[in-house]
């Protein structure tokens, strides 16, 4: 690391080391070798004055930038800041009301086609009861609408980045019914965002997605659901450190039970980790020291699409979720042994039936005699 | 009435052992997947590292999931490329077909009428089969496309196999709303086929004592019973 040039003299607060440790942290998940650590330094030291992120804010619970500020150590949220240039982020930022609306407006005049905008939060696109009449106006800031807001901001962005599963995909306040109408950034434009879903999403994940766009000037390939690949092509099941107990057949069934402290497998428990891809284990959380498997609670699907939907109750296996059948809910497995049951009810009753009566054209056969067919 | 009923061969020696192929392989995919879907009929002691349980039950899914498609595949060749005889006709839903299989339904019910007989699958067969198929077909799609999940993308020939089913597959993810919804069929369908596969057991079982023409030894022997001469 001899030839990396120190960059790092107006980091005021932070060291090389860390700095350098983060850097190999953004190459691993992203899936480099060790060679791209000092590139990735590079990039990030020569980005000092660029991108200007706008960070927007929608039907969340600020989560995510709780994540995005507070993970690994407190530096890498210092760096993120100082290098990166956040020029608009309603919770952190220092300005407010009109000055702050004033910065949104000269940070996208000034940056116009080159600013990064990373959304949190799911637009409502339904039109709430009453005089107002204002179609997505269940959210308001500034007296726009969150839809509004979103097309003002992301038409002259260079991308757009969803962090959590809100942004993502409407997460929670999607679910069925969705009252407000609440969908995912992507689909409330109708633009390609990056999706990093989660809940909250693993700020590697993002700091990785903004670096290769420093590092290439291009977002990274996706899955068809917009998440980038080198976070999401691989299931949490596939990764999982409980895996070894899940091939030898080694299961909780009960929660504080000896098998749960043995760390058996949590797939009877209802864990969703056979369906779900994201990087969790490999990234981790809270400093990369643990993550919800590692702690003992099952994965509940948050990377997914309408995981609240699909992938609940969180405890139970998906044979024990009840599924609409033509009106009734049941499982697949009650709905199916029924069939069964009826078809084997129905064989006992034609069989009761037709073997207790003689045939209308009766025959008697007189002979059999074999013969070569064909 | 007075019959003379004569033994012909209905069915080549590849398409009997296609038959019971498919048939071992459907039992050992229902008792396995029923594991698979809740492992609880017994559980792997001692460490992990050396016990795989689940794991060989897996294997033995994925195997015998491949013996079926293959044996399926091969039997798709053979309705329309044999030498014995092609009976890809027999199994479509045409309209004189339908009429034949309703007339022999009501007669199961009703025992009134005369029935046909038929050297080739009736029609009534022909059609219940037909829908067996499109059960088992639904099955191998859902089921590759649970498979295919667990692949990584890497380049070579695994990848190459990974790409080749998310092609034949990922329809499924759309169809059914991803993959926890793909899992809710494969378990759903599963029921379709034991379902299936009993009332045929059942009809054949019935055909076999009721009509006296050996249906039974045709998937066996491959001869059974038919008609030559009628009289009064
Ligand atoms: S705990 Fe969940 S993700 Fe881990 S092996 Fe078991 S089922 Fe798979
Ligand atoms: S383990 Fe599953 S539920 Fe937990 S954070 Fe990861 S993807 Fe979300």
């Amino acid at each position: 690391m001899s030839e990396v040039k120190d960059h790092t003299t107006f980091l005021t607060n932070i060291d090389r080391r860390e700095f350098m440790g983060l850097c190999a942290q953004i190459s691993v998940v992203l899936g480099l070798g060790n060679e791209m650590v000092p590139k990735i330094a590079e990039a990030l030291e020569a980005a000092a004055r660029k991108p200007s992120i706008i960070w927007l804010h929608f039907q969340e619970c600020t989560g995510d930038s709780e994540a995005f500020l507070r993970t690994t150590s407190p530096s890498v949220a210092e760096l993120v800041l100082d290098i990166l240039s956040i020029d608009y982020h309603e919770t952190i930022m220092a300005a407010s009301g009109d000055l702050a609306e004033e910065l949104l407006t000269k940070t996208m005049k000034e940056n116009k086609g080159k600013y990064l905008v990373v959304c949190e939060g799911a637009i409502p696109l339904a039109t709430p009861p009453g005089p107002s009449g204002l179609k997505g106006g269940y959210l308001t800031i500034g007296n726009k609408t969150g839809i509004e807001i979103a097309q003002e901001v992301c038409r002259d962005a260079a991308a757009v980045i969803c962090v959590g599963n809100c942004a993502s995909y409407g997460g929670v306040q999607a679910q069925y019914p969705n009252p407000t109408g609440a969908v995912g950034v992507s689909e409330a434009l109708g633009i390609k965002t990056i999706n990093i879903p989660a809940c909250p999403h693993n700020p590697v994940n993002s700091i990785a997605t903004i670096v290769n766009f420093l590092l290439l000037g291009s977002l990274p390939p996706t899955d068809r659901f917009g998440r980038p690949l080198f976070a999401y092509q691989e299931r949490i099941h596939d990764q999982c450190t409980r895996r070894s107990h899940f091939d030898a057949g080694q299961f909780v069934t009960e929660w504080g039970s000896e098998e749960a402290k043995k760390g058996f497998c949590l797939y009877k428990m209802g864990c969703k980790g056979p369906q779900t891809y994201n990087n969790c284990n490999k990234a981790r959380y809270n400093d990369h020291t643990g993550w919800p498997i590692g702690a003992g609670h099952g994965c509940v699907g948050c990377s997914e699409p309408k995981f609240w939907d699909t992938m609940s109750p969180f405890y139970k296996r998906l044979e024990g979720i009840e599924i609409p059948f033509g009106g009734v809910e049941a499982t697949a497995d009650k709905v199916g042994l029924a069939l069964t049951g009826a078809a084997v009810v129905g064989a006992a009753v034609h069989a009761a039936y037709t073997f207790g009566k003689k045939k209308e054209h009766d025959e008697r056969i007189i002979d059999r005699e074999k013969k070569e067919g064909k | 009435m007075v019959i003379l009923l004569e033994m012909v061969k209905v069915k080549s020696a590849s398409v009997r052992v296609l038959h019971w192929v498919i048939f071992f392989s459907t039992v050992s995919l229902v008792l396995t997947g029923l594991y698979i879907a809740d492992p609880y009929w017994f559980s792997g002691t001692g460490e992990a590292y050396q016990t795989f349980v689940m794991a060989k039950i897996r294997l033995m899914h994925f195997l015998s999931a491949i013996a079926l498609d293959v044996a399926f595949l091969i039997r798709l060749y053979i309705a329309f490329f044999s030498i014995f005889h092609a009976d890809w006709r027999e199994m479509l839903p045409f309209s004189e077909n339908l009429r034949e299989a309703w007339n022999s339904f009501g007669f199961y019910w009703t025992l009134k009428g005369e029935q046909k007989d038929h050297r080739w699958i009736d029609p009534f067969d022909g059609i219940t089969f037909h829908l067996l198929h499109l059960v088992l077909l639904l099955q191998l799609f859902t089921g590759f496309a649970l498979y295919v999940s667990g692949i990584e993308l890497s380049p070579g020939l695994t990848g190459i196999w990974a790409r080749t089913l998310h092609i034949a597959t990922d329809w499924t993810l759309v169809l059914f709303g991803g993959l926890p919804g793909v899992r809710q069929m494969h378990h759903f369908t599963l029921w379709l086929v034991v379902s299936g596969a009993f009332l045929h057991i059942y009809h054949q079982i019935w055909k076999t004592i009721k009509l006296q023409r050996a249906d039974i030894s045709a998937i066996i022997n491959g001869y059974k019973l038919m008609a030559v001469k009628r009289e009064k």
